[in-house]
This record gives C-alpha cells, sequence and structure tokens, in this order.
C-alpha cells in the first residue's frame, strides 16, 4: 500500500508527498513507437527526479527471443533521450530491466516472482498494454492467467491501457466487460493523454481557484465555446495500420475533445479526490443529448483533405496516402455542435473541430462571452471589436491563457479595438512543462485515477457518437473535400454560419 | 542541473541617477520593441516577482546565481551592494537580460537594477528600492550573510518584502541562527533558508526509510548524523526529524562531530522491531547522495541520487516564494 504524508510525518512539504509503491512495469510492446518515444522517456525523467523507488523493475513482453541484456542494449537510447541525461541514473534503471518472452501465463507469472525476490517489488505490478488496440482482447485474456496462478495473488495490481477504447459502443462495451473480468475498475486506468498536458489542468485552477470567472462560466454571459485540435501533419505512416479503421471522429473527437469539453462545462467538484472529478465530468456527458439521425447532417461536417501546400511544401491528399485504400471514406476532418442540455448551458453551443493538413498545430479552448446589451459608444468601432470578450486556452503550442477585450485606442475621438491580456506559462515559469505521459505515468503508479477515463465514461462518451458514426457510414461523402494547408471543408464553415457564428482562425 | 546561462544582455548597462530608473527601463523595452520593428526577435517583458538581493560587497558570484535563477523565474531582480566606493551616494545601473522561452521562440525578456551605495548612504536604499517592487507580485529578499538582518539598512526593508530567503551555510550556525530565529515571531515577511532547501534530498531519504521501516513493521530506533561541528544543515536536519517524530516515538538521536568540511557527510537510521534489525544510511558522495541499505545484513542496494546544485535550489526557492511551516519547525527545534 502507497504511504500518504498522512501516515509518513516525513513526507510533508517534500514534493514526493506520496511514494511510488516498488513494482514491476510489465510493458507490452516494449519495442513500439509510443514505447520508446513516450513511455520509456517518462519513465527517464521520473527516475531523474527521483521520483521512482531503487526497485522500480521493468519487465518487457514480447513476441521475440530476447536475452535480458539484449532488451536492456535495445531500450537505453531511448532511455537516455531525456534532456541533462544522468548516465549513473540510467544504468540503475537498467539494472532493473528484463525481457520475457510472450507464452504460457504461468511463465510471466514465474518470472515476476523471482524478479519480486531479487529486487524487491513485492508481488506489485502495472501491466501497461502499448500495443494496438486489437491485441488488447488477447493480452487481458492472458493477465487473467497470470493473475490467477499462485504467484499472481500478492500485491496491488493495474493496468494501464491507450486509446481508443473500443470502435463502438458495443466494442467498448465488451473491452470493458472483458477487463472487468480480470480486473477490478479501481485497478483499471484507461489514457487519455490530453488530460495529463499542463495547461489542461490549469483549466481546473483557472476555474477554481480564482473567483473571476466562475460568476461568468455559464449561459448567461456566454456565447459560445470552440474547441480545436487541429494539425498540420497529415496520416503519415498510420493509415494502414491505425487511422483508416479510425477517422477524425473516432481519434480525437470521441475521447480528447470531448474530455476538454467536460473540463470546461463541469461543475465545481465536491472535492479534488479523484472520483468526484470523474463523477463531474461523467455529469457533462450525460446531459449532451445525442443528436438524432436527421439531426447529424445539420449538426456535424466532415471532410478529407486533398493535396495542398503546408509550409511552402507540396503534399498530397489523403487518398494518395501510402495504406489509404481507393475510394476511402475515412474522415480526416470532423466537427461537431454539441448541445449541453442542463441549468448551467443550455442554448450554448459547444462547437468541436479536429482535423489533419490544417494551416498550423494547434489545440486551444476559446470561450466566447455575449456581446454588450446595448452599445453605449456608437460608431465607436466596428460591432465585432465591441463584442469581442474571448478567454483562449492555448493547450498547445504556445502554452498559456489569453483575454481579448476592448480597448480605446489613444487619441481625441472613441474609437474602441480589440486588445490581448495574455499568460503564456514560458514567461511567467521559466521552466519546461513536465510532459503529460510523466505526469499520467506518476499518477497511475501513485494509485491516482483522477486523470484518467473510468469505464462508464468511456462508454457515455461513445453512446454520443455513435448517432454520428451510423449517419457517417451509411452516407458516401464526395471525399476530399479540402486542400491540405486550407482551413478545412466548407460544410464546417455552414455548420457556424447556420448559428450566425464563425470558427476562430488558426 | 545547473547548465551555461542563456541569456543574452540587451545592449548595454546604462548608469543612472536613482530618479532615472523607472524610465531608463521603460526606455530600454522602448529600444527592445524599436528592434523588434526591425525585424528583430519580440521581446516579451516578463516578470513573476521582485528579487532583492543584498550583498555587504561587491559580489559578482551574487549576479551570476540570479541570472541562472531568473532564467527559470523571470524576474525584475534589484542587486543592491552595500559599502560600495561611489562618489554619489547611491548609483545605478538598468540593464535587461533576454532569453528563448521554454518551448517557444519569442524572447523572455527580465529586468536588473544595480544600486550601489556608499557606507553612509546604505539607509537611503529602501525608498530607492520601494517604488521599483512590482505591484500585485511577491518581492523576496535574497540575503546570503543572514547576520546583515540585525543591521538597520536591511531592517528597512522588512515591511517591503513577503518573504527573505536567507542562506545560514557560509556563516554557520552559531552566527545566523540567533539572528533567523527571531524573524519567526513575526507575521511577515516569511523566512526561508537555502540551508533547509538543501536538505530535500536528505530528508527524502529519511521519507524512504520509514516507508520501509513501517511495511516490515519496524520502528526507528536510532538516528546518527555525521557532520561539521558548526554546521547548519545538520542542526536543520536533525530539528526536522524531532519536529516531524511522532510523540510517541522516541529514538536515539546521536550527532557525530569531527568533521573538517562544513556539510552533511552520512545519515544512518536503524530500525528495529519483530526481532529483527535494519540499517539505512545515506552517505555524499561527489554531487550524489549514495544509498546502501541492507536488510540483516544480506542485501544491499546502491544507488545514487543526485543532489540539485544550488542555482537550481534557488529558482525552485524562487518560483514558490511561500512560508514553509516545516522549516519554521524545524528552526524552532534546533532553539530548544
Amino acid at each position: 500500500m502507497n504511504q500518504s504524508s498522512a501516515s509518513n510525518p516525513f513526507r510533508e512539504g517534500l514534493n514526493r508527498t506520496r511514494a511510488v509503491d516498488p513494482c514491476v512495469f510489465v510493458l507490452f510492446g516494449a519495442n513500439g513507437d509510443l514505447a520508446h518515444r513516450k513511455i520509456l522517456p517518462a519513465i527517464a525523467h521520473l527516475a531523474h527526479h527521483g521520483l521512482l523507488p531503487s526497485s522500480f523493475s521493468i519487465l518487457g513482453v514480447g513476441l521475440e527471443d530476447l536475452t535480458d541484456d539484449a532488451f536492456r542494449d535495445q531500450l537505453r537510447p531511448a532511455l537516455e533521450d531525456a534532456e541533462n541525461s544522468d548516465t549513473r541514473v540510467i544504468d540503475a534503471l537498467l539494472e532493473g530491466i528484463f525481457f520475457q518472452k510472450f507464452g504460457e501465463p504461468k511463465d510471466l507469472a514465474e518470472r515476476l516472482s523471482s524478479i519480486d525476490k531479487a529486487r524487491g517489488t513485492r508481488g506489485n505490478r502495472t501491466f501497461y498494454l502499448s500495443t494496438p488496440p486489437s491485441a488488447f482482447s488477447s493480452i487481458v485474456t492472458y493477465l487473467g492467467g497470470v493473475r490467477n496462478s499462485p504467484e499472481g495473488k500478492t500485491g496491488t495490481h493495474r493496468i494501464i491501457l491507450e486509446k481508443p477504447f473500443g470502435r463502438t459502443l458495443d466494442s467498448a462495451r465488451a473491452l470493458n466487460k472483458e477487463l472487468l473480468t480480470v480486473f477490478q475498475e479501481e485497478e483499471i486506468y484507461r489514457i487519455d493523454h490530453f488530460l495529463g498536458k499542463e495547461t489542461v489542468q490549469n483549466l481546473q485552477v483557472l476555474r477554481f481557484a480564482n473567483s473571476i470567472f466562475e460568476p461568468l462560466w455559464n449561459r448567461r454571459y456566454v456565447d459560445h465555446v470552440q474547441i480545436t485540435v487541429s494539425e498540420s501533419l497529415g496520416v503519415e505512416d498510420r493509415a494502414g495500420s491505425y487511422y483508416e479503421e479510425s477517422g477524425a471522429l473516432r481519434d480525437m473527437i470521441q475521447n480528447h475533445l470531448l474530455q476538454l469539453l467536460c473540463l470546461v462545462a463541469m461543475e465545481p467538484p465536491a472535492g479534488f479526490d479523484a472520483e468526484s472529478m470523474r463523477d463531474e465530468r461523467r455529469k457533462v456527458l450525460r446531459s449532451i443529448r445525442p443528436p438524432s439521425h436527421d439531426e447529424v447532417p445539420l449538426m456535424t461536417a466532415r471532410g478529407q483533405y486533398g493535396a495542398g501546400s503546408i509550409g511552402g511544401e507540396k503534399v498530397v491528399g489523403y487518398p494518395d496516402e501510402k495504406g489509404v485504400k481507393p475510394g476511402s471514406t475515412t474522415e480526416t476532418f470532423a466537427a461537431w455542435r454539441v448541445k449541453v442540455e442542463n441549468w448551467r448551458w443550455a442554448g450554448v453551443p459547444f462547437f468541436l473541430r479536429t482535423g489533419k493538413r490544417l494551416p498550423r498545430k494547434l489545440t486551444e479552448i476559446a470561450v466566447r462571452f455575449r456581446g454588450i446589451p446595448y452599445h453605449l459608444f456608437d460608431d465607436a468601432g466596428s460591432q465585432e471589436d465591441m463584442n469581442a470578450n474571448v478567454l483562449a486556452l492555448r493547450i498547445q503550442p504556445d502554452e498559456g491563457v489569453s483575454l481579448r477585450f476592448g480597448s480605446k485606442v489613444p487619441g481625441f475621438d472613441v474609437r474602441i479595438r480589440p486588445v490581448k491580456m495574455d499568460f503564456q506559462y514560458g514567461s511567467s515559469f521559466g521552466e519546461e512543462l513536465p510532459e503529460a505521459y510523466e505526469r499520467l505515468l506518476l499518477d497511475a503508479l501513485l494509485n491516482d485515477p483522477t486523470l484518467f477515463i473510468r469505464g462508464d465514461v468511456a462508454e457515455d462518451a461513445w453512446k454520443l457518437v455513435m448517432p454520428i458514426l451510423e449517419v457517417w457510414e451509411n452516407t458516401k461523402p464526395e471525399f476530399p473535400n479540402y486542400e491540405a494547408g486550407s482551413l478545412g471543408p466548407a460544410s464546417a464553415n455552414e455548420l457556424m454560419g447556420r448559428d450566425g457564428r464563425e470558427w476562430r482562425r488558426l | 542541473m545547473a547548465h551555461a546561462i542563456k541569456q543574452k544582455q540587451i545592449g548595454s548597462s546604462q548608469d543612472v541617477s536613482p530618479s532615472e530608473i523607472e524610465p531608463a527601463l521603460n526606455a530600454l523595452w522602448n529600444t527592445q520593441h524599436e528592434h523588434s520593428a526591425e525585424g528583430g526577435a519580440t521581446p516579451v517583458r516578463a516578470c513573476g516577482l521582485t528579487i532583492i538581493a543584498i550583498a555587504s560587497g561587491t559580489e559578482s558570484g551574487l549576479a551570476e546565481e540570479l541570472a541562472h535563477a531568473t532564467e527559470l523565474v523571470p524576474a525584475r531582480t534589484i542587486l543592491a551592494q552595500l559599502n560600495a566606493t561611489v562618489p554619489q551616494g547611491i548609483a545605478a545601473q538598468v540593464s535587461g537580460f533576454c532569453q528563448t522561452a521554454a518551448g517557444g521562440e519569442e524572447h523572455v525578456c527580465h529586468e536588473q537594477v544595480l544600486l550601489q551605495a556608499s557606507r553612509d548612504h546604505g539607509d537611503f536604499l529602501a525608498p530607492v528600492v520601494s517604488p521599483l517592487i512590482v505591484p500585485d507580485l511577491p518581492a523576496v529578499l535574497l540575503l546570503k550573510e543572514p547576520s546583515l538582518l540585525s543591521s538597520s539598512v536591511i531592517q528597512r526593508f522588512l515591511p517591503l518584502v513577503d518573504v527573505i530567503i536567507a542562506d545560514s551555510h557560509h556563516e554557520g550556525a552559531k552566527k545566523a541562527f540567533p539572528v533567523v530565529a527571531p524573524l519567526l515571531d513575526l507575521e511577515s515577511p516569511a523566512l526561508r533558508d537555502m540551508a533547509f532547501e538543501r536538505l530535500t534530498p536528505w530528508r527524502d531519504a529519511v521519507a524512504d526509510a520509514w516507508d520501509r521501516a513501517q511495511s516490515d513493521g519496524l520502528v526507528f530506533s536510532d538516528i546518527l548524523l555525521t557532520c561539521h561541528e558548526d554546521d547548519v544543515e545538520g542542526a536543520l536536519l536533525m530539528g526536522w526529524i524531532r519536529s516531524r517524530l511522532p510523540s510517541d516515538l522516541h529514538p536515539t538521536l546521536e550527532v557525530k562531530t569531527g568533521i573538517k568540511e562544513r556539510g552533511l557527510k552520512e545519515l544512518r537510521i536503524t530500525a528495529k522491531g519483530k526481532g529483527t534489525s535494519w540499517v539505512f544510511s545515506v552517505s555524499r558522495v561527489g554531487h550524489h547522495l549514495v544509498e546502501q541499505e541492507s536488510e540483516d545484513g544480506t542485501r544491499a542496494v546502491t544507488i545514487p541520487w543526485p543532489i540539485p546544485d544550488d542555482l537550481d535550489t534557488l529558482a525552485y526557492v524562487l518560483s514558490d516564494p511561500e512560508p514553509d511551516r516545516i522549516y519554521e519547525a524545524a528552526l524552532r527545534a534546533t532553539q530548544t
């Protein structure tokens, strides 16, 4: 059981107010891209900060025939990727790294038991599935065998999975059901890495640690909210292996954007504990009415990029990307006008937008406030300028918060123009922002599920997007329908135009 | 770990009279904006707090420390040198420093004001500094020589600041503690000590030892600290341990001195219970803490923990300039 500052009188006042228990981190897919780009560097960073116990061990599980030493040699570059990497810390970490070929559950159980004896990891396990979703089911079944073995019945266990959690509501339910045959819900950590981002967490602080915003955070003062995740990159090599079967709605809106919406729309929680926070996020999802099939064309837009240019360079369209099937109807752009039907937000549309091959990479939440009730300064500026209040939270890049308001232009007459009050992490805090995976991994190792998706929340999110998927799958679109480097398909502008509103510039 | 300073000075330092400091700072930024209009990088005038650093002589080391710290914690820094040889009583110099923002391309720029006061003009410093403190942000007084707190010059600064960051290490416990301890009775400003901040890795080690002992059903029975006789960190570490121990636990606490160099050498904790005992030892080896744990003498684990250097520690304290009740309790415990 991990020790809290309440039971350890020496922890109070230390950064490490809680200690990670000794454990074996069992990494499925250890040689995959995600493991090398994100998970292993995050572990190395945590080790450099002294946040992992000396007995922390990693067991890679894969199909290859590898010795422990050969596996360590493979992982070393990813571990040394951390800036200011300290060789001694890396060497100490490598001493605790092992490899097991995927075989019988009892083999893994016995290997884990031998690591317990050698390293003092006390039966604690963290299983991380850094594999394609198609492998989840078989691995979960396999872990059931491991946990049922005599060696598998001690210690604290947890399982961490990457999104997507299923491909449809039914498959998400099936996956959750399967997980719950082997693990308790409190042992399951479903990652949405957006929730680990510093500025996403700053949204909570902004709303609930400052008194000035909450009185305005409702239908009386907010006109609409835009949540945008745009990428300038295309699908790169992911079309064949994943994206063709997914599309923008499944890849981004069903998880990341809906979670961001929940953070914007949620009520203040009763406490900062995991369940209070997760309950409030779930309440938002339950307040959203899924669109009817007739409403889908009016409330959504989709697109697929064609050839164009990004950053002055020509790029091919999605149909010509590697692994894309001829006549593909996979959308690379999706937009959705969401109705949150509760007392706080009734009548306030939330516009979600995501796409690939847009002009720039940007993740942003923009809260646009209602215009003034009466134009005192007639002719002092355009109506647009006078209705100028926007609170924008930039998640990436240039993390920060800005407030746009109207100001008088210096001079003898009264002219009003919008200006911005800007907070940027880079200018107020010189330190690099921690990577999302570092925070999420540490939280999982500390048994804190606040930033992870609960099973019922994952299913609720699927319920909301299923009507859209059903309509889209039964309607053949005219793709591609936007040029790479443009702002997206015309239908997205029409979606906003029907509401008399406009998308923010990218 | 500290790295080479990445800041670049903007233009050259300007010598100004004390009454011209603010206009000179504003002129600095106007110049920068003109430069950016000609195609240079756009500067962002950054400030998270005001740092007032006071030295009794010319302290080039202090300026460098502040340069490192303000890379991580952009601030307006006011470096005041007492007992300077200046003909006009108080001389002032204004300069700015720029660096690329973390993760971004724009330039983050912050200001430094150097004040040099002759011996008989020290009392005039506080009124010069007062209007330079940035409103609505924390103001910190940085004192590498805590004994200066007893001087009238420094006493004038206390109402102006929110936090005093002292560094008792160099002056030793006998000289520094009688001066800093009375500040605990003041509501404001709060007191922090770099000597206590340096103890973080040692405190982490004690906390880890506690967790391990508890999980094995053992309790601390003996704690032995080896350090220099007048060592501030040693005194504070023992004070901290005493102040944090549960009231029903009374391990033997011993300090072994006779070490020539200042600093902590070794911390040794014995835990006992259920007919068994267990020794946890942490020693400083260069820039690392090396832990050796033996369970019943049959197993030893050695792992190096890097000790943050002073520059990183200073930046950490400046990024969170709040009262530290844990430190205050540790300091009080050294007085009993």
